[in-house]
């Protein structure tokens, strides 16, 4: 494509404010009078709380408001930042008189310091009736288990008599045919754990009562709109009363796409008519945020003795948590993002998603596709082994390619009927060619295992992909203004989170308007001055965000040669712009500059060149992504380091590249956590163990694997100069990589994430030292 | 968080005197102890501060012996060239803590005087560290609590620099209201059927000063091995700090102690009586494992320390053994 801005590695709009300590982020503001709000976490998994005295807390000076249940409306709603109607349960209350995990709110206060606020909170006295809590998922449905939400008020919980939020089962095809087609069927049980975003700011959020009493929002979020909504509905006042800022966001990944602190910060503001801000602590932020689904996933694929796969059958045990946040629709993604990845015939999703008193779960990236990626890539390894196969053939054989349809997401949409997947690009071929022969695939298949010494390595892929928005309900709007000296105001409800969304929507407009990107100035995510966006999630903001900005900066562009063509005395057809100046594409050639126009418009013609647009698809094009990994496993102390992380995506067209790939590494490094050392871990009685980064093991500098990242670009004819989405299909095929490598290099197969060298050790015990024969194969 | 007051200190015996105030707690760099007061597990009401005592931060030779003082931080000590040469097992062990921003804050005295990093412990638990009567790993998430040494508090010992002072067989100078003892380094610490609260038999107004090594035999080397569950930035699973005097290709004695396996650091004398004499060879290296991890008693969730255990002690007894 030949373009100017759009494809160009060009430094971050915001970049220069971030490196320099610029006032950018939420925390970064105080205001005078402000109060430190703190929220008294429940110590019980499970407990009504009898009686609550607050009186000593209130008496102490500095303290400003304390709020108990009683002092709030209770409306049920859920935390989950999702369109309106949101297809999560509304199961969750403001403040409420029973507690249902470790890290639920029990009350809140705002008093004039941290420690004021941290000492009013101990001075609260509370008696509990503690109940028998469940934590075990697989021990939630059954039957004297204690039911998670007895209240009556709560609505669109699938079974609360059996603590099931949600509850999916969706099949194309037939799959008892098919597997009576198949020559061999395979079934596999595979874990998932806990774990959580890290994300480098924790939820932050600053509350205040503006002049005219109009409550204001300083929010940490990824979803502005829907925040607003909620806070809203949540305190009962008219949005119209309600403004949520977003400022800059020091990550989400997807931690942020929910209502979180907003609704009981701003409560302690309207209640202390004063400024209030409530920041978690790192510590809280595990546990009293959110985390990824944990799901125990039984995957069974039928295949042809060639290889061919013709059923799939994925059924998913997940637990939300204490709240049905995300149940549905992470759970959905797990079954309509993944088993279509195989052109199989016939495919079936089963999935109970139940309440457990632990942690709530929420959106997270890859937003339940790394569980199902690590089930099915991990059987499909499997298979490919047992058939004689090398991997890559299997996938060559099987994936989904250009012009197929996947009818699965037809039926799996957010939480209803959804549209069907029609792939209009795929550059999935290239990224394994690519990805393979960066890790030197065949040479390597070939002649690690053979290596001596008691540390083996290996390789091992896998194929995944995503969306890009959710089709036919993410949409955004845009808006653009022309100033004096040839620049634009760019507004977008868009939230940049880190990404880079300020940048790639900016790089999108100035293309369209043939303008250099310094002249694109963007307000983001404000919603009394930008207009909607359901947010930055679902891989979205690129595709839909950016195709609202493009659409906008057409019908601008369209304005501004009207304008120049007046100056210029030529027909509008006869007009280009680039490079800040509009000019005639017949000769004898003629030019104005942005700037020439700009004044003509404003004070000749007594015009604001302005316009706006909204936009939507109808279709989630998928980025695909082909992971490889080298692995080095210590057999003497399970230790797995990865050697090398190949990662080839085709994410469209790359809007940015520099951005893109910062994203590819971003994804693998938390998928690199995710396979192999991270975990939320709870003792028996619902506690967090490790709720800090000593016991919480992320990987350090020093774990980072060499990366390569490979971008594998296409058209995408959906997305705005043809790009699809990036952010988060490369977490996807870590965890199974690593995992399928682990096979290749001491042939022990791990099931369960993560792999920590103590898991790694027993199933090197377990599993060694000569491999046991696969019972699974099963001949028909 | 409580507020405190701070004091610095003079020289070690103004400390011992400050530390005689009520709830009077002595800081090195800080790197544990402001983390247990921000967690409330410890509510001091004065922190005397020992950075300010001068020359405590230094490493002196006389007569062959070597002595550390105890103010001295981990990453000073892991680059000083005596102890780089002489001591390896020292410098690579205190080189092995956390993080750089914890090595440039931390000092030895607060590395081998830091409290346990159990996480029922470190949540707020009322355990027995915390002056509770019971050990909440017994029944609960114990995959990196004791093997060995045991009950009725199951912690382990954190110190990466325990096992290798313990194994350089050091001494301790500690000061007191009475003066200064010393203590050998295996002695120091203390096991929890002795105080299942403390971890070493300091009392609250003594503070640990110096250490001293003695002198560094001919044809010594040693090392320390640390098994990590992330590159950096962790404890160790288990370590192994070995001390090796070596006559050509044989062993004329051997030290060897443990960490991350028991409440203190674990020495091994059958293996080390079993070493002496001979040379390293693998069948030795291996028989020596075995034996290191006789009488091991793990938990319901550690049982892989042991085979992991013995992996080390081959492993690093080989390496060295071998080293040219
Ligand atoms: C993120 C992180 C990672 C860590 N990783 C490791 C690791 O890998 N390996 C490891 O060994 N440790 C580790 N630590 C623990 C420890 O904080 C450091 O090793 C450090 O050496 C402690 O020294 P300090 O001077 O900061 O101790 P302080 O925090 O000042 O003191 C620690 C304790 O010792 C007492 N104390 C201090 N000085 C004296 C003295 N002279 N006499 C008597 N008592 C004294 C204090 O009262 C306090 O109870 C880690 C800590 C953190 C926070």
């Amino acid at each position: 494509m030949n373009t100017t801005v759009v494809g160009k590695n060009l430094r971050k709009v915001d970049g220069f404010k971030l490196v320099t300590g610029g006032a950018a982020f939420t925390d970064d503001v105080l205001l005078p009078g402000m109060l430190y709000g703190k929220i008294l976490p429940s110590p019980y998994a499970h407990a009504r709380i009898k009686r609550i005295d607050t009186s000593k807390a209130k008496a102490l000076p500095g303290v400003h408001a304390v709020l108990t249940y009683k002092d709030v409306p209770r409306v049920p709603h859920t935390t989950a930042g999702q369109a309106w109607p949101e297809p999560s349960p509304y199961d969750t209350y403001l403040l409420d008189s029973k507690v249902r995990f470790v890290g639920d709110r029990v009350a809140a206060v705002a008093a004039e310091s941290r420690a004021l606020a941290e000492q009013a909170l101990r001075l609260i006295d509370v008696d509990y009736e503690v109940l028998p809590a469940v934590l075990d998922m697989e021990a939630a449905m059954d039957a004297g288990a204690p039911v998670i939400h007895d209240e009556p008020d709560s609505t669109k919980i699938f079974d609360r008599e059996h603590n099931i939020a949600a509850h999916i089962r969706r099949e194309i095809g037939n799959v008892d045919d098919g597997f009576r087609e198949a020559d061999f069927i395979f079934e596999r049980e595979y874990r998932t754990q806990r774990q959580q975003h890290c994300m480098l700011e924790p939820h932050v959020t600053i509350c205040w009562l503006d002049g005219d009493g109009r409550l204001m929002i300083r929010t940490s979020t990824q979803v502005p709109y829907h925040c607003r909504r909620q806070v809203a509905m949540i305190l009962q006042i008219p949005v119209s009363r309600v403004r949520v800022i977003k400022p800059r966001i020091g990550g989400g990944f997807g931690g942020k796409q929910e209502m979180l602190l907003e609704d009981i910060c701003s409560a302690l503001a309207l209640a202390t008519r004063r400024p209030v801000k409530i920041e978690y602590t790192r510590e809280e932020e595990f546990y009293m945020a959110r985390s990824r689904h944990p799901q125990i996933l039984r995957m069974k694929m039928g295949v042809k003795r060639d290889g061919t796969v013709v059923a799939s059958h994925l059924q998913v045990l997940a637990t939300t948590g204490a709240y049905g946040s995300h149940a549905s629709t992470v759970q959905g993604n797990t079954g309509s993002k993944v088993l279509p990845l195989y052109r199989a015939p016939h495919l079936r999703f089963e999935c109970d998603v139940v309440y457990t008193n632990t942690p709530v779960a929420g959106a997270f990236r890859g937003y339940g596709c790394p569980q199902g990626f690590f089930a099915q890539e991990s059987l499909a390894d499997e298979i490919a082994y047992k058939l004689g196969m090398d991997p890559v053939e299997f996938h060559r054989k099987n994936a989904i390619r250009l012009g197929d349809v996947d009818k699965l997401s037809a039926q799996l949409g957010e939480g209803k009927e959804g549209l069907p997947r029609v792939i209009r690009s795929c550059g999935l071929p290239e990224c394994v060619k690519r990805g393979a022969a960066a890790i030197d695939w065949d040479r390597k298949r070939q002649s690690l295992p053979a290596r001596a010494g008691f540390v083996k390595h290996g390789v091992g892929m896998s194929c995944t992909m995503q969306g890009s928005g959710i089709a036919g309900i993410d949409w955004a709007a845009s808006f653009l203004k022309m100033n004096e000296d040839g620049s634009f105001f760019l507004q977008v409800g868009a939230s940049d989170v880190g990404a880079g969304a300020d940048t790639v929507l900016a790089q999108i407009a100035a293309e369209t308007l043939g303008v250099s990107l310094g002249k694109i100035i963007v307000t983001s995510g404000d919603t009394d001055f930008t207009p909607f966006d359901t947010g930055a999630y679902a891989s979205s903001t690129t595709i839909i965000s950016g195709g609202a900005v493009k659409k906008a900066a057409e019908k601008v562009r369209a304005q501004v040669l009207g304008v120049a063509a007046k100056m210029l005395a030529v027909p509008v057809e006869n007009l280009a712009c680039a490079k800040d100046e509009v000019f005639t594409t017949t000769k004898p050639r003629k030019s104005v500059s942005m700037a020439e126009v700009a004044l003509q418009a404003l004070y000749q013609e007594k015009l604001q060149i302005m316009d706006g647009a909204s936009h939507y698809n109808t279709d989630s094009p998928p980025p695909f992504c082909a992971t490889f990994a080298e692995v080095a496993v210590d057999t003497q102390t399970g230790r797995v380091r990865v050697v090398h992380l190949a990662t080839a995506v085709d994410p469209g067209v790359a809007i940015n590249p520099m951005q893109a790939e910062g994203q590819v590494e971003g994804a693998v490094t938390q998928g690199l956590g995710f396979a192999l050392s991270e975990e939320l871990m709870l003792n028996h009685t619902g506690w967090p163990m490790n709720p800090n980064f000593l016991d919480y093991k992320i990987f350090s500098a020093k774990d980072m694997p060499k990366l390569t990242t490979i971008l594998v670009e296409t058209e995408e004819p959906l997305g705005p100069y043809g790009a699809k989405s990036v952010s988060e299909v490369p977490i996807n095929g870590v965890a199974p990589a690593i995992a399928n490598a682990i096979f290749h290099a001491v042939g022990v197969r791990i099931r369960k994430l993560p792999i920590r060298p103590e898991d790694m050790l027993r199933a090197l015990y377990e599993q060694q030292p000569e491999l046991k024969p696969e019972e699974a194969l099963v001949t028909q | 968080m409580k507020s405190f007051a701070n004091v610095n200190a003079r020289d070690a015996k103004d400390a011992v005197a400050k530390l005689g105030q009520p709830n009077a707690v002595a800081v090195g760099g800080g790197s544990d102890l402001l983390g247990m007061v921000k967690e409330h597990l410890v509510e001091p009401d004065v922190l005397v501060h020992l950075k300010s005592i001068r020359k405590l931060d230094q490493v002196s030779a006389k007569a062959g012996e070597v002595q550390i003082g105890g103010l001295i931080t981990l990453d000073t000590l892991s680059r000083e060239p005596a102890i780089r040469s002489r001591y390896t097992v020292l410098a690579e062990a205190a080189e092995s803590v956390g993080t750089p921003q914890i090595r440039n804050a931390g000092t030895l005295a607060g590395n081998v005087c830091q409290r346990p990093w159990c996480w029922y412990y470190r949540n707020g638990f009322p355990c027995f560290k915390a002056g509770g009567k019971q050990c909440f790993s017994i029944t609960g998430e114990n995959q990196f609590h004791a093997i060995f040494g045991g009950g009725p508090s199951f912690i382990v010992h954190p110190s990466d620099t325990a096992p290798a002072l313990v194994a350089l067989d050091a001494k301790f100078r500690v000061t007191n209201s009475d003066g200064e003892r010393t203590i050998p380094a295996a002695e120091f610490f203390a096991l929890p059927r002795v105080d299942a609260a403390r971890e070493n038999v300091l009392a609250q107004d003594e503070i640990l000063t110096a250490v001293d090594l003695p002198a560094a035999r001919p044809h010594t080397r040693s090392t320390y091995h640390k098994v990590l569950d992330r590159e950096a930035w962790t404890h160790a699973v288990v370590s192994a700090a070995i001390v090796l005097e070596m006559d050509q290709q044989v062993c004329k004695s051997a030290r060897i102690v443990l960490g991350g396996v028991a409440p203190i650091p674990w020495r091994l004398p059958k293996v080390e009586a079993m070493l002496a004499g001979k040379p390293i060879t693998p069948e030795l290296a291996a028989q020596a494992a075995e034996a290191a991890l006789e009488g091991a008693n793990p938990l319901a969730k550690n049982a892989y320390k042991v085979p992991l255990t013995k992996a080390v002690v081959r492993r690093t007894l080989l390496s060295l053994a071998t080293k040219a």
